[in-house]
């Protein structure tokens, strides 16, 4: 009880102070903020990749065309042999019907075009699914001198080089995350700095008498705390729009693709955003506190 | 309650402060420290609460010998001292009552209890009135009541107040030194460093003179007027 009695009156204290010099305390927090907000932004993007790139990959991965005249046996016998591998998911068998009837399906606005058809050109396929982008690979090389393979369409291209951007973005997201904690360690540390100096004389006087090392260096700490918190609060609002925008977005520019707005990972966000602010702006005002408040 | 054993107090190997110094103080005594400026008054009252360190000799404060006291343990220490400085070194942006109730905070009490005492202090120097002030929104005297305050409200064993009257008009100083008085009544050892001669004069206590850091008399203030000298002469 006496331990909370005295965290809320070092808060209470670091909220005060905060509000005292509230020019320094705007700066500093629009400043992590706008560092947060980067940092958020990167996140948004990497999970919209990281979405795509799961939405994508649930789709087919290995398309084997198959001659006309492909016994049946063979077809089957083909079919379970890839599904006797544990790396794959799934094989389904497409008639040339059914490719046909998919055809005219994604050409329903434009029927003309595929009048001229008399016979159906297209030929019955396996449709293999696997999360092992290298099976898949080995798989269609091996596929390709088999008799009654027409073709080998490995859809993995587009997957992998989204992965490749994905990467991309996450390692220029964590490098860019990294960069900008060190920006707002500086910011919050010399927010906390100038309060120091600038109190300097109370400090002096709270010494005298005998203040502890403990009751003059929480009320700094909570105030780089509270630095923190309120910059995250503030990139977490316009994080969270930009969530909301950008998945708009991307259901008008790839509407083919299932990307649903997940309030789950907009909540993680908000969470890893105050946890994120929480601690550079205890770890800033400790640095500064630890180097500047010789006691 | 304080005593110091040849004390001498040497800055950069050259300016002595403090030379020699042997001095008794009592519990629940009542002292004038008087001397000149740059006598040694302020250095004195600085090795008392390990402000600063003895360059040689012995500080010794409740029996504690304080050249021994560990870092940790000035904190401590400090908390049984009420100082008030010659620049009174009130908070600004603190209300009177909040000035005071810090030091309450500081001895680790917070919440209702620290505003309590911080009540009953300034209701004992007659500045109750004054409780949500600023300091700027006060006059010097009330100021300096708010410091003495602030230096009493967690019952110190040892009250120290410099130049608590300086620059302020006799009637206001004499209002100043009757409330140290009231202090000291408390039960509270109290040492007053002061070069005002009206207030020294007009009391009779034990008066130490300080000169180029030595002491140059330890003498009830009645033995003066008796010699027909004055304290600070």
């Amino acid at each position: 009880m006496a331990a909370l009695s005295y965290i809320a009156s070092m808060s209470g204290s670091a909220v005060v102070n905060a509000w005292r010099h509230r020019t320094m305390t705007v700066i500093t927090v629009l400043i992590v903020s706008l560092m947060m907000t980067t940092l958020g932004m990167f996140l948004v993007v990497e999970n919209a990749l990281s979405v795509m790139i799961a939405s994508l990959e649930e789709q087919v991965n290995l398309i084997i065309y198959l001659e006309d005249e492909a016994p049946p046996s063979d077809v089957l016998a083909l079919r379970q042999e890839l599904l006797d591998d544990a790396r794959t998911i799934s094989v389904e068998y497409v008639t040339k019907e059914q490719a046909l009837e998919r055809l005219r399906a994604s050409f329903q606005d434009e029927p003309d075009l595929l009048q001229p058809l008399l016979d159906n050109p297209l030929p019955a396929s396996l449709e293999v699914r696997s999360d092992d982008p290298e099976f898949l690979q080995s798989q269609a090389s091996a596929l390709l001198g088999n008799p009654i393979v027409e073709d080998i369409d490995l859809a993995q291209d587009v997957v992998d080089n989204l992965i490749r951007i994905s990467q991309v973005a996450t390692f220029l997201g964590y490098a860019l995350g990294a960069g900008l904690a060190l920006v707002a360690l500086f910011v919050i540390g010399s927010a906390i700095r100038l309060t120091v100096y600038a109190r300097r004389g109370e400090i002096e006087v709270l010494r005298l008498m005998g203040a502890s090392d403990h009751f003059i260096r929480w009320p700094f700490l909570l105030e780089g705390v509270f630095f923190g918190l309120i910059g995250a609060l503030v990139s977490s609002i316009l994080v969270g729009i930009a969530y909301i925008w950008v998945h708009e977005l991307l259901q008008q520019l790839i509407s083919f693709l299932p990307v649903s707005l997940d309030i789950t990972y907009l909540l993680r966000l908000i969470l890893i955003l105050a946890l994120f602010g929480i601690a550079i702006g205890g770890l800033g005002s400790y640095l500064s506190v630890r180097r500047f408040l010789t006691i | 309650m304080i005593v110091l054993r040849n004390v001498s107090k040497v800055y950069d190997l050259r300016v002595t402060a403090l030379d020699d110094v042997t001095l008794s103080i009592p519990k629940g005594d009542f002292v004038f420290l008087v001397g000149h400026n740059g006598a040694g008054k302020t250095t004195l009252l600085s090795l008392l609460v390990r402000a600063d360190q003895a360059s040689s000799g012995v500080v010794l404060v409740g029996g504690q010998d304080l050249a021994l006291l560990k870092e940790s343990e000035v904190p401590l220490l400090r908390r049984r001292f009420g100082i008030v400085f010659q620049d009174l070194k009130l908070f600004p942006k603190k209300t009177v009552a909040e000035n005071v109730a810090l030091a309450m905070q500081v001895q680790g009490c917070t919440g209702k209890r620290a505003h309590i005492s911080a009540a009953d202090a300034l209701e004992l120097v007659g500045l109750q009135h004054r409780a949500s002030f600023l300091p700027g929104q006060i006059s010097g005297g009330e100021q300096r009541k708010a410091a003495i305050a602030r230096a009493i409200v967690h019952r110190p064993e040892i009250f120290i107040a410099d130049e608590p009257t300086a620059s302020l008009p006799p009637e206001a100083a004499w209002e100043i030194t009757c409330l140290l008085m009231e202090v000291n009544r408390l039960g509270i050892t109290t040492l007053v460093a002061t070069h005002d001669r009206d207030v020294v004069d007009g009391f009779s206590r034990r008066v130490v003179a300080l000169d180029n850091g030595r002491i140059a008399r330890d003498v009830q203030i009645g033995k003066f007027m008796e010699n027909g000298v004055n304290a600070t002469t």
